[in-house]
């Protein structure tokens, strides 16, 4: 362990310039995160991580998730200052999102029932988390939705909402989104997400849909495998297995036993 | 390090390993949500359970984007870290043998396998006939 500082009043030990989030969670401080997932890089767009940073008579409140430690510092987690900003945040996200749960559930914890900023959409689902962003972007590799607009006209989509030509229909986005407002639809022959529809590959021996085509064909360019990998399903995989197995086993008389 | 080994010999088709797998992965009773499935083949005669084999060189592993996929050293299991998965189901499509599976409300991100219940199997310790072993 390389250097030590103080968390609320306790030392604590750290490799340097380790995320401050990893470090209180490895010592059971809790900060409440939104926007935080262990596969992304941490980025602080949701403010709710807002922690004080001391040193001296100099401080500053910072986003515990993607905030570097160092020797000697002071941070407090639930201190007057940090408790006033987490609140404000989450009054003007639950003015923005009346709906949401994560939201709901994180404004209970800390007392807020109502909100005195003006909701524009009840139905408004998007915290602005970036989760989808991030993961199509780094771990996908397809870089098919970003913000669009700014201000509180910001939303996610596709460039222009029109059919994007490097979205692969995986669903990635729609999976990751922590409050559901990333909507597809799906059946045996389409799968519909961002105004395009991506054609269903069907399980070649008993047709059972399971990914879609593009996915297909960026996943055999991406890894070097022939599309035949993908033709078919876990179920009829598994049969072939089972199949594989019998043809394995032994006659009775010559066991070795 | 343990093993489960498994003899289709001894196997009735009972379907026990099936429904304990699902209780103890998704509290439920079902056979659709279990990580080990019984694999009737009718012509030759014979039940053949079929669950992760738990490769050394995963397909899995090297194809999840997040690298939430890995080897638990001490079970000898590869198993699933929610907290890194984002439900790509790419794994699903990379496993060859199909023991990769995806119920939406299985898991937190859907995709779900054999973890060989972190090292005491539900699957073997209720099978009747001892044709699933964990020994």
């Amino acid at each position: 362990m390389g250097i030590t500082f103080k968390i609320d009043g306790m030392t604590v030990q750290a490799e340097e310039n380790e995320p401050l989030i990893d470090v209180a969670n490895r010592y059971g401080i809790k900060i409440p995160t939104l926007c935080y997932h262990n596969a992304l890089e941490a980025t602080g767009n949701c403010r709710i991580c807002s922690v004080e940073v001391k040193h001296g008579s100099w401080s500053k409140l910072v986003t515990a998730c993607n905030y570097p430690v160092w020797q000697d510092m002071e941070v407090s987690t639930k201190n007057e200052r940090v408790m006033f900003s987490r609140k404000m945040t989450l009054k003007m996200l639950l003015a923005r999102c009346p709906q949401v749960e994560p939201v709901q559930k994180l404004a209970k914890e800390y007392g807020i029932s109502a909100t005195e900023y003006p909701t524009r959409n009840f139905e408004e689902k998007c915290i602005l988390c970036y989760m989808c962003v991030r993961a199509c972007e780094e771990l996908i590799g397809t870089k098919s939705i970003s913000a669009i607009n700014r201000g509180i006209e910001k939303t996610i989509g596709v460039p222009f909402d029109e059919a994007s030509p490097t979205c692969i229909g995986c669903a990635s986005c729609a999976n990751i989104c922590p409050t559901g407002a990333i909507p597809f639809e799906e059946n045996d022959l389409i799968r519909k997400i961002w105004n395009k529809e991506f054609e269903m590959l069907r399980c070649t021996e008993c047709g059972k849909a399971h990914i879609t085509k593009a996915q297909r064909d960026y996943l055999c360019r991406k890894n070097g495998v022939k599309p035949d990998y993908f033709d078919k399903c876990d179920a009829c995989k598994r049969k072939d297995l089972a199949h594989t197995f019998n043809s394995l086993i032994l006659p009775d008389e010559m066991e070795i036993k | 390090m343990r093993k489960l080994t498994i003899n289709p010999k001894l196997c009735t088709n009972c379907h026990i390993c099936e429904l304990a797998c699902s209780f103890k992965q998704s509290q439920t009773l079902s056979l659709f949500k279990s990580c080990i499935n019984t694999i009737h083949l009718v012509e030759d005669e014979i039940t053949i359970p079929v669950t992760c084999l738990h490769c050394v060189e995963a397909a899995c592993v090297s194809a999840c984007p997040s690298k939430a996929i890995a080897k638990n050293e001490k079970t000898g299991a590869i198993e699933i870290d929610y907290d890194l998965c984002i439900g790509c189901k790419t794994c699903v499509g990379a496993c060859p043998f199909g023991n990769i599976l995806y119920d939406p409300q299985s898991s937190k991100t859907g995709v779900y396998k054999c973890n060989l219940c972190e090292g005491d199997p539900m699957c073997a310790k209720f099978c009747p006939t001892e044709a699933i072993v964990y020994s």
